[in-house]
């Protein structure tokens, strides 16, 4: 990654040293290249390109996006010269415009691979994600916070509301075992129990003894402002052993705890409102393992 | 089942494909009688909308026959001829309830993929991408339709297949698209595109109680059909300057009122259609806007954009001319559920026949064809069935 990090730089001095070229030569440019009082144009031109290397050059690693911002200034220069080259009658200058055309499409080649090949590597942001192990978000629901703190404490309902993440049977009145199935084979067993519960409001579990990743969560229902509903916000935490090595557990297991969390509380939300969870079970559409298209 | 599936872009097989199943309580089982092509489904055939999936089965406008009853389902039965809104609604959450359908909060099970770029995930659609569900499409023998007492509407005797099949999503679209507009006595509406949705928005925005409908285009059968069937008046955007023929049309004010209804493959004679182009060829911007572009250019001053072409991170959008025009824009996916009733009630009144929107109809087996007849416009094909 490091090297496009160093292109993609490159490209940006790039922008800003042709950018003030056309800014500050407009005229002079206009002329050379023949390309019919359109210095104008030019100027606008090179206040894009000073903004797309200003951006470019302003990011510790330049994103993809940035450098794709640049192919979209390439686009437009090569629109732009190829009418003048069309409109162009003089020998010199046409030769003059085709160099000049020739470049810029070298230098399009060479943005679209770069930004490209940056657009594949992981992003820092995303790397942050993954690692975090404490989250907590809310959702707003339709009801009272008694009626859904009644729901969400239902034995049926949290092997439904986590199902896409953990097979949880309901034991005692307050214990749950959960199963969580990682690829090959892999899986982490655990039992957890009700630490604290104030009915109607909220409550708060942790695993027992001997749980492999200790974890822990809390849900709290509050109501919310206008008439709404209510607020629900679940925290789920992961205090993985051995820092990295348990780290790497939840990693192997596939657990991102944002995106589970998220996504529990969006199907307690639909089972409390629309009483079923939505799902494609038995019937995605899709041939298995075909991956999704992206732009 | 035989189904019609995406390949790839530009790439549709008929296949067999498992049948689909009852799995939540209050889903059916339809079999299909008839189902039929949008424009949306292009837009998808040229790969220009991420989160499909080889294999997908396509289709998202259609009507059929109830065939089996999850254990929940109250109202509808067994046996029952329905329409289907192309979106999928659960009938209880603030967005279904306040009469904004697509926007449901609980139908779309892979929200996870369109949070990052809409912000809120929107509601589920049949054969409409994994962003938007990953639902199995119409174009097949049968269908799984999840909420069915919210989502099936069961059609009248006297009303005709080939006049239901539209109240599932070019009919409640146009409508809505004439909705938003908050037609006034009076008002002058002009709508880009007359294909099938174009043409129920012309309809819609006269019983709505437009005085005058305007329709641009370029094809000259649908032109026809504008005239003929939608009462409007019409401009060939290839033949006029379409600013200045408006101007003329309404003594120089401009239409109170644009209804886009063209979308991200918008055809055009300019340079601008060529800027727009290459940049979509290189996946630079997802959209080609030339027509939305001209709506808010002609839209009288204080007047209002409504959209109901898709779209996907448009650039190049005219800020400046909404914001120093007073336009108001506004736009959505179709909000089905909330249009089905009245539009079936103006068909049983005979205030309207969607039906001519048919101009061919084919077996499943013949899905390649319709969507390349469809596609280029062939034969002056607006909307092909499919009879599977
Ligand atoms: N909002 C919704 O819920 C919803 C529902 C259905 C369809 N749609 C969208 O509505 C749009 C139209 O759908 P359709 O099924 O009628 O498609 P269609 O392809 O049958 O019709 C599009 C029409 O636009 C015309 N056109 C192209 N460029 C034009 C231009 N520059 N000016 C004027 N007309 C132009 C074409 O000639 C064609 O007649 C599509 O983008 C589709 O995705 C939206
Ligand atoms: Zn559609
Ligand atoms: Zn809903």
């Amino acid at each position: 990654m490091q090297t496009f990090h160093r292109v993609a730089r490159a490209l940006g001095w790039f922008s800003v040293g042709l950018g003030l070229t056309e800014l500050l030569a407009g005229k002079n440019l206009d002329r050379y290249l023949g390309t019919g009082g359109h210095e104008g144009t030019l100027r606008l031109f090179g206040l894009r390109e000073i903004a797309a290397g200003a951006i470019i050059l302003a990011q510790k690693e330049p994103s993809a996006a940035s450098v794709w911002s640049r192919v979209g200034g390439d686009v437009m220069d090569l629109i732009f010269l190829g009418k003048a080259l069309e409109e162009q009658r003089n020998g010199t200058k046409q030769e003059r415009l085709g160099v000049a055309t020739a470049t810029v499409a070298a230098v399009t080649a060479l943005d679209v691979f770069c930004a490209w090949k940056l657009g594949h590597g992981s992003k820092p942001d995303e790397q942050a994600e993954e690692d975090a192990t404490s989250v907590e978000t809310s959702v707003t629901i339709s009801g009272t916070p008694e009626e859904l703190y009644q729901l969400w404490r239902n034995p049926q309902t949290l092997p439904q509301v986590m199902g896409h993440f953990a097979t949880v049977t309901a034991e005692a009145n307050d214990r749950a075992h959960w199963i969580v199935n990682g690829p090959a084979k892999t899986s982490v067993q655990w039992d957890s129990q009700i630490v604290q519960e104030e009915p109607g409001q909220s409550m708060r579990w942790y695993s027992l003894q001997g749980a492999k990743i200790p974890n822990g969560g809390s849900i709290r229902f509050a109501p919310a402002t206008g008439g709404r509903g209510t607020v629900a916000t679940l925290e789920i935490d992961f205090h993985p052993p051995g820092g990295s090595f348990g780290k790497g557990a939840v990693k192997i297991l596939g657990i991102v705890p944002q995106l589970l969390a998220v996504k529990a509380l969006r199907r307690f939300k639909s089972l409390a409102e629309a009483g079923e969870i939505p799902t494609l079970q038995d019937n995605v559409s899709a041939r298995t393992g075909a991956t999704a298209n992206t732009y | 089942m035989r189904a019609l599936c995406w390949n790839g872009t530009n790439d549709l097989r008929v296949e067999t494909v498992p049948d689909p199943t009852i799995v939540n309580p209050r889903d059916v089982i339809l079999k299909v009688t008839m189902s039929t092509t949008c424009g949306s489904d292009l837009h998808l055939i040229d790969g220009y909308i991420p989160t499909m999936r080889a294999g997908d089965i396509m289709g998202h406008e259609f009507m059929g026959e109830i065939v089996e009853v999850g254990p929940a389902v109250k109202k509808v039965k067994k046996g029952q001829r329905v329409v289907v809104p192309s979106f999928i609604c659960c009938g209880h959450c603030f967005y279904c309830q306040n009469d904004l359908w697509s926007l449901c909060d609980n139908t779309n099970p892979n929200h996870e993929m369109q949070e990052p770029l809409f912000g809120y995930p929107t509601a589920g659609i049949y054969g409409y991408t994994h962003a938007f569900g990953g639902y199995a499409g119409s174009h097949a023998q049968y269908i799984r339709v999840p909420h069915a007492d919210v989502d099936c509407f069961p059609v009248p005797d006297g009303v005709t297949d080939e006049q239901a099949v539209f109240i599932s999503d070019a009919g409640p679209t146009g409508f809505m698209g004439a909705d938003l507009c908050s037609i006034k006595p009076g008002d002058t509406v002009a709508v880009w595109g007359a294909g099938g949705v174009g043409l129920m928005a012309m309809q819609g925005a006269y019983l709505m109680g437009a005085e005058r409908v305007i329709a641009i285009d370029r094809l000259p059968e649908r032109l026809k059909m504008a005239k003929e069937h939608a009462k409007a008046e019409i401009l060939d955007y290839t033949k006029v300057d379409v600013l200045e023929a408006l101007k003329e049309m309404t003594g120089g004010r401009g239409p109170d009122c644009c209804i886009e209804a063209v979308g991200m493959e918008a055809h055009g004679p300019g340079l601008e259609y060529a800027y727009d182009r290459v940049k979509q060829a290189l996946f630079l911007e997802s959209d080609r806007g030339e027509a939305l572009r001209q709506a808010i250019l002609c839209c009288r001053k204080g007047g209002i954009v409504s959209v109901l072409g898709v779209f996907g991170l448009m650039d190049k959008f005219p800020m400046g001319v909404i914001m120093n025009k007073g336009l108001t824009l506004r736009s959505a996916q179709q909000h089905g559920q909330k249009y089905v009733p009245r539009l079936l009630d103006h068909v049983v009144k005979g205030e309207l026949d969607p039906s001519y929107l048919v101009t061919q109809r084919f077996s499943l087996e013949e899905g390649p064809r319709g969507y390349e007849m469809f596609k280029n416009k062939e034969e002056g094909c607006v909307r092909v069935v499919f009879t599977p």
